[in-house]
């Protein structure tokens, strides 16, 4: 029999879901004593967490000994990101894709935007920290998920994109599609003239055509979409941990190469991206310019943005 | 097959497992998406621009928007018969006024300057930094009763105002046709009202940008503009990390958005003293919260109609596109001398997004100011919608 709970986004497959759910919830539900049947599917709700070195991320706080820098303070403003296709997986292997709700805000598809952000100064944000959904009802061991938009959602209309996709500060430009990571923040805060404006910006780059306000013509030649495996992890309790202070373990966070955008925004040009691309799971090229050889720096094994919490 | 089926379909299961599962943890603060009030209302909107939100409040109808059309030019509108919303926002100049700041109708000088009414209805938030001003309605009586400085002058002359339109055989027609349900029809609300509803029809997407991008005719952009428009987009500029999306701003609202996405950002315009202060009144976002890191911040104004609406900024105190490069190029604005001397590159509240310096060839410079002039849109300029129903406004001199 097909496996209902590893739909990939066919329509029929889905709904062949939304049937076994309700019919689930007819057996499961219906009487006190049928305590036999168990639901084919269950709720899963994943829980995400920013951190910043081990010090969970409040909107505007300030970070100490980030990076490589002295004095390596790092003040966080903004904190968001794009998942999608996450699965929980069973002991064997085997992957159950999490059956996004379709909630209208944060979820669309199989596409979810966190928010880690609750109050930046300027009053209480709505924020989201889960990815919520329906999966078959098996034992688990781990979970699976991808950073980033995929392509072909990627790079539809901003104004007449369903939302979370046209979240207007998630974007980038129709060529470009979203930004997948928005980490906003500043390298010496507070310092005078050593401040500096330090982002990171996550999305797809070199993606094809010759006008910034239409989709591209063709897959972008570096997706930047990495896949993130995450072992012992229990969707009822445990919470999965993003930590920034991991991807900017190499950086000199109150140092920006003149000329080149603040932090790192994924430019294949921009030297600060060396240092912080491949501490997203992601094989970074980077070509310091016009004829210049391309040099190769490949992801850092094993990644450590992303961890599993235990309660 | 309908996506919409399904979403429907996916939503009657989930109802059904909370119903089941009882224990259902989790915050569950993603609250569903708003019901909209459906008036009916058509909007003419440009291809592949969303629908505007309305509030309930204040539903639309062509006969309320023809109402606001006769009030929005109307001098009877001010305590002296002098000006009108018009007077500040003039259709010549895609809705805004020419002058640094504003002057009301006794001849008291604001501290800001006119904002172009480009698109409003798009915007988060209204005014250049007001986080709480949501509603086009309310943002009509702020200039109706502002006193300091008067704009209108309605305060303490409500009635004498409202009674030249009351007696107006025009204004009992226009008024009964927007309000049919009203008993009483001449209020300062539902004047209010009714220049809201014309000021948020207001929509220009047909500029030679938009004619490039969602109409196909890629010509109608120039090369220079086309490299622009490539440099706009770049991160040496990074200007689209807040003037981005299809309104060249991303602090905007229609009725697909779900979340808030008011932003206000300090682009390094003063820093006086070294301490990241602005000038006393034009504060910004500070004004409201007395929190340091809101000092200096406003919204990202729409870029659209842009050659037309000079001088720039809250304070109108950049006269041209070409100084506003030069601002931009220099990460923030150097006061050599005077009260306000500082330099607004190094404000320690300057945002995250702004550039770091840049330096622009000639031939770059041109260009981005050609990308900037092909967001200018005559269809919206020459619309006779727009017009003055009066005749005392001209629309700008290219559109006849
Ligand atoms: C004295 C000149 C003046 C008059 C008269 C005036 N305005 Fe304005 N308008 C301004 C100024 C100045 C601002 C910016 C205010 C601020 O930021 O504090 C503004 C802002 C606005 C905005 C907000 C635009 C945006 O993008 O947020 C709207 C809408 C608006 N005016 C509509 C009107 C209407 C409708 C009237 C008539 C009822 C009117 N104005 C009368 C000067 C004027
Ligand atoms: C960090 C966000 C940010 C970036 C990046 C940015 N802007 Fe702005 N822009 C603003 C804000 C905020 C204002 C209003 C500031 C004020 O009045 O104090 C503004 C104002 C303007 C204005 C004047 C608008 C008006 O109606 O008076 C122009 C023109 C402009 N920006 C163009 C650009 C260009 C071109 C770039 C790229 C070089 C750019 N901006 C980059 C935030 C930004």
């Amino acid at each position: 029999m097909t496996d209902p709970c590893n739909r990939r986004s066919s329509f029929p497959m889905r709904s062949a879901l939304i049937v076994s759910v309700i019919a689930a919830l007819i057996g499961g539900c219906g009487g006190d004593d049928d305590n036999n049947s168990l639901p084919v599917v269950r709720r899963a709700a994943i829980q995400f967490q920013g951190q910043v070195n081990g010090q969970d991320f409040v909107c505007g706080a300030t970070y100490e000994n980030v990076g490589i820098g002295q004095p390596g303070t790092y003040q966080v403003t903004d904190w968001r990101f794009y998942v999608h296709d996450v699965a929980l997986i069973k002991a064997d292997g085997a992957r159950r894709a999490l059956d996004l709700d379709q909630d209208g805000v944060w979820q669309y598809e199989n596409v979810a935007l966190l928010d880690l952000r609750q109050d930046c100064g300027s009053g209480v944000l709505p924020g989201n920290a889960e990815v919520v959904g329906a999966v078959s009802n098996e034992n688990y061991t781990g979970i699976c998920f991808k950073v980033g938009v995929p392509y072909a959602l990627n790079h539809i209309n901003d104004a007449t994109a369903p939302s979370p996709l046209n979240n207007s500060g998630m974007l980038w430009n129709w060529r470009g599609g979203r930004k997948f990571i928005r980490i906003d923040g500043m390298g010496a805060p507070g310092d005078g003239n050593n401040a500096v404006a330090f982002v990171v910006h996550l999305g797809s780059t070199e993606c094809p055509g010759s006008n910034p306000n239409a989709p591209p013509t063709a897959t972008c030649g570096y997706p930047n979409i990495a896949e993130f495996c995450l072992n012992g992890f229990d969707a009822d309790q445990d919470r999965i941990l993003m930590d920034m202070g991991a991807a900017l373990e190499a950086s000199d966070v109150a140092f920006n190469t003149p000329d080149t955008a603040s932090g790192c925004m994924s430019g294949n040009a921009d030297p600060e991206c060396i240092a912080i691309m491949p501490r997203l799971n992601l094989d970074f090229t980077y070509i310091a310019g016009a004829g210049a050889a391309p040099e190769q720096y490949p992801r850092v094994i094993p990644q450590r943005l992303f961890s599993v919490r235990k309660p | 097959m309908s996506r919409g089926l399904i979403r429907i379909g996916a939503l009657a299961g989930l109802l059904a497992v909370g119903g089941c599962g009882g224990d259902d943890s989790g915050d569950n603060s993603s609250a569903p998406p708003q019901e909209l009030p459906r008036s009916g209302y058509s909007w003419s909107l440009p291809p592949g621009f969303p629908t505007p939100q309305e509030f309930a409040e204040n539903p639309l109808s062509d006969a309320k928007v023809e109402l606001g059309r006769h009030l929005f030019y109307d001098a009877r509108l001010s305590i002296n018969q002098t000006t009108s919303c018009a007077s500040c926002h003039l259709p010549a100049r895609a809705f805004a006024d020419g002058r640094v700041t504003a002057v009301g109708a006794t001849g008291q000088v604001h501290l800001r300057n006119a904002m172009s009414l480009t698109n409003v209805v798009y915007n988060a938030t209204f005014d250049w930094a007001n986080p709480v001003l949501t509603t086009l309605h309310q943002q009509a009586l702020t200039p109706m009763f502002n006193e300091f400085p008067v704009e209108l002058g309605w305060a303490d002359h409500e009635a004498e105002i409202l009674d030249r339109l009351r007696y107006d055989p025009l204004y009992q027609d226009l008024f009964v046709a927007a309000y049919p349900d009203a008993t009483d029809h001449f209020t300062a609300d539902q004047v209010a009202k009714g220049v809201a509803a014309f000021v948020s029809t207001l929509i220009s997407g047909n500029s030679a940008y938009d004619q490039s991008t969602l109409q196909g005719n890629r010509d109608a952009m120039s090369e220079a503009a086309r490299r622009g428009q490539e440099l706009f987009f770049s991160e040496r500029m990074e200007c689209f990390h807040c003037h981005g999306g299809f309104n060249f701003s991303q602090s905007v609202n229609h009725s697909g958005t779900t979340l808030p996405q008011a932003e206000f950002h300090n682009n390094g315009l003063y820093n006086i003293g070294g301490a990241g202060d602005y000038p006393l009144g034009n504060r910004g976002l500070w004004e409201f919260t007395q929190q340091p890191a809101d000092m200096g911040r406003f919204r990202a104004p729409t870029l659209r109609n842009i050659e037309l609406t000079a001088p720039y900024m809250h304070d109108g105190s950049i006269a041209t596109l070409e100084e506003v490069i030069d601002h931009y190029a220099r990460g923030g604005r150097l006061v050599r001398e005077g009260p306000l001397a500082g330099d607004g590159a190094l404000n320690p509240f300057k945002s995250e997004l702004m550039p770091a310096r840049f330096s622009l060839t000639d031939q770059e410079k041109l260009d981005i100011i050609a990308f900037l002039k092909s967001l200018t849109d005559w269809n919206f300029l020459c619309n006779a919608r727009f017009a003055d129903p009066f005749g005392n406004f001209e629309r700008h001199s290219d559109c006849y």
